[in-house]
């Protein structure tokens, strides 16, 4: 028997597949394609203080070997998100991590503070690429100090559960922001949110995303999110002891190893559960076989083993 | 039509699924047009204005069921591909599912299903999925969205299609007509070789074209209203599908005469599934700022033209 589970930050996981925020609902959507039991743990959609409509029409587009969203943070708030979906959540039968989002640091903590007290809640994800609307619009996530600021106060707020923060890649060096989140108090980091991009239509000349620019996800971006998974394992998390949850553009078996020997005790997939939602669990069988034919009994043998 | 029907519990038989799809032909109705028939071992109840997302890339190998009579098939036992470990290939270009209605279907007396969707060609989807041929193994996911509503205390129903959007409306009227009910078919093209219908559908529908090279000339929605003038007899339902400036003039028509429409919308899309949000179409509320967003995977395709917004 190949053991697959992992440990983040002290909650169990059976197996490190997870659902990427956004890209699978608030809870049960998928459970026509997939059995989300099968999964480790499963995260929400970002979370709102307030219901959110989100940005006009278009909010997507394919480009080669990637997807480009401006979805605007859509989500049903905060209240709504309670009363109708932690009951679905609670039947799941897995850790849930809720992701969290906001425009001013009071945003993010009022959410926590709510979410703290409910059971099946096991930890909350920080969405930090934000622009902090308080602070003038700059993002959360891109500057060093906005990192600190607000992985200190939602650690205060953040009592009983995990605090996950999850990195945005739009920075020089992603060694940064990491280690701002760890001494300032985060239980495991998630990397990599999305890269910022642009999608121009030339008859009309004009961005084909009505909010003109977007995040791009999928394949596309692999290598680069392996690459930020890479180091900020050997830069900074190793020797804190943070785990690390890995995502950007995995696909398929071969690309969960990639992020396991890169340094990610979890994995998430977004944009390939549009395709194939089950590849959750069928990539999770893979990583068995793959263990199982290089004579391994643990998914642990092989974390951050790049050589 | 309301967003809360649709979240299933976990426990009720799964309404729709990933399955696979033989193709039992695909042949051009037109140099654009393709129409393209499916046979699937089963498939779950679906209704004329859903929709099925295929996957347009890859191929599960030929010749595992090349007999185009459905009867006949055998199964492939092949269990889905599993993620390859070895180095990596060639991206998935299309990377995401194409969405296609529904455009017919047929139940055997064995239990398996035949689909068949008209597309028009494209680009890299569409022209992956023009090329396959019969025996073809395809991926579909479906079926998604909700149908139109059918009214059971309105005896008529005016069927309107336009380009591609003909496809869904053969599924409508054939199932309106099987179930008894009066219906009246109008479909439009730009011209007769882009009119996606066989021989036999032509019959059915009451044909026009922008360049009068069959049928009326004129648009369609100009037959449909000339035809409510002279002709309308009983409470109706319109429904409708086709580029967005003919279902707005079909909207205008029925509107002011409070005819009840129903259009079938659409939208890109990345999942289909009602997860991504990226559907969004706007619709009216009550509430400021008088409209909201809906989606239309999840909450349409199939919406009351008196609930949208058009822009
Ligand atoms: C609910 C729904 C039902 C549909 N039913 C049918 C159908 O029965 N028959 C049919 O031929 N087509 C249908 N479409 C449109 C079809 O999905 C697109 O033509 C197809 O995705 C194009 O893929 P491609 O790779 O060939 O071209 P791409 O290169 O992806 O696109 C080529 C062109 O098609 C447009 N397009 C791409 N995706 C969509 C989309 N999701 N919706 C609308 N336009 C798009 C692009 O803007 C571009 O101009 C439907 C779309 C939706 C949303
Ligand atoms: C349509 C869409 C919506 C997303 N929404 C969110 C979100 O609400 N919060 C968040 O933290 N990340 C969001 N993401 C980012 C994903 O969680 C993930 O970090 C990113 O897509 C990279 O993984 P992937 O390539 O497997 O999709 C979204 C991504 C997509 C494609
Ligand atoms: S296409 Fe993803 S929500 Fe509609």
């Amino acid at each position: 028997m190949i053991d697959l589970s992992v440990d983040i930050a002290g909650v169990k996981l059976a197996n490190p597949l997870m659902t990427a925020s956004g890209t699978c609902g608030y809870a049960d959507e998928y459970a026509d394609f997939v059995d989300l039991s099968g999964l480790g743990a499963f995260v929400t959609k970002s979370i709102t203080p307030a219901p959110r409509p989100g940005n006009d029409y278009p909010r997507i587009v394919e480009t080669r070997a990637g997807l480009l969203n401006a979805i605007g943070l859509a989500n049903i708030g905060l209240e709504a998100f309670c009363a109708e979906k932690i009951p679905l959540l609670e039947r799941l039968g897995v850790p849930v991590f809720v992701n969290v989002a906001g425009a001013s640091i009071a945003e993010y903590v009022s959410v926590i503070e709510r979410l703290d007290d409910i059971e099946v809640v096991s930890g909350v994800e920080l969405n930090i690429s934000c622009p902090n609307v308080a602070e003038g619009g700059i993002q959360f996530g891109t500057d060093r100090e906005q990192v600190a600021k607000i992985t200190a106060a939602a650690r205060k707020a953040c009592r009983n559960k995990i605090l996950i923060v999850k990195l945005s890649p739009n920075v020089t060096d992603i060694t940064a922001p990491a280690r701002a989140a760890v001494e300032s108090g985060a239980d495991a980091l998630s990397l990599v949110n999305t890269f910022s991009a642009m999608v121009i239509d030339i008859e009309t000349r004009k961005p084909v995303l009505a909010n003109r620019t977007g995040g791009l996800s999928g394949p596309a971006i692999r290598p680069i999110a392996v690459y930020m998974v890479h180091r900020v394992w050997t830069e900074v998390a190793k020797d804190a002891g943070v785990p690390i949850i890995g995502m950007g553009g995995l696909q398929s078996t071969r690309d969960a190893i990639e992020f396991l020997l890169a340094g990610a005790t979890g994995l998430a997939v977004g944009t390939a559960t549009f395709v194939n939602p089950a590849c959750l669990t069928e990539i999770r069988d893979g990583i068995a076989e793959y263990l199982e034919a290089h004579n391994h009994s643990s998914i642990t043998e092989i974390i951050g083993t790049v050589r | 039509m309301s967003s809360s029907q649709n979240t299933q519990s976990l426990a009720e038989p799964r309404a729709r699924g990933v399955f696979t799809a033989c193709v039992l032909s695909n042949d051009p109705l037109c140099p654009k047009h393709y129409r393209i028939r499916l046979g699937m071992k089963n498939f779950p109840p679906s209704h004329p204005g859903q929709f099925v997302n295929i996957q347009c890339t890859g191929c599960r190998g030929r010749g595992v069921c090349d007999h185009a009579d459905a009867q006949a098939l055998t199964w492939s036992q092949t269990p889905r591909p599993r993620h390859p470990t070895g180095p990596e290939t060639i991206g998935r270009i299309p990377l995401l599912r194409r969405p296609f209605s529904l455009a017919g279907r047929r139940d055997m007396t064995d239990g398996t299903v035949e689909l068949d969707i008209l597309y028009r060609v494209v680009g890299p989807g569409t022209n992956w999925l023009c090329q396959r041929k019969t025996g073809d193994e395809i991926d579909l996911l479906g079926p998604l969205g909700n149908g139109f509503a059918i009214r059971e205390d309105k005896p008529l129903a005016a069927v309107i299609g336009g380009g591609t959007g003909i496809g869904p409306m053969i599924y409508l009227a054939e199932s309106l007509s099987s179930a008894g009910r009066d219906v009246k078919a109008f479909a439009g093209a730009r011209t007769v070789s882009a009119l996606p219908l066989t021989e036999e559908q032509k019959g059915f529908f009451e044909i026009t074209t922008d360049d009068g090279s069959l049928g009326q000339a004129g648009m369609v929605h100009e037959a449909f209203a000339q035809w409510l003038e002279r002709d309308r007899t009983a409470e109706m339902v319109v429904y409708a599908c086709g580029p967005e400036p003919m279902m707005k003039a079909v909207a205008d028509i029925c509107t002011p005469s409070g005819i009840e429409c129903q259009l079938a919308m659409e939208r890109h899309m990345a999942c289909g599934m009602g997860v991504c949000q990226g559907c969004a179409i706007k619709v009216k509320t009550d509430e400021p700022p008088g409209w909201m967003f809906k989606l239309v995977c999840k909450d349409g395709p199939v919406f009351d033209a008196g609930e949208l917004v058009w822009e």
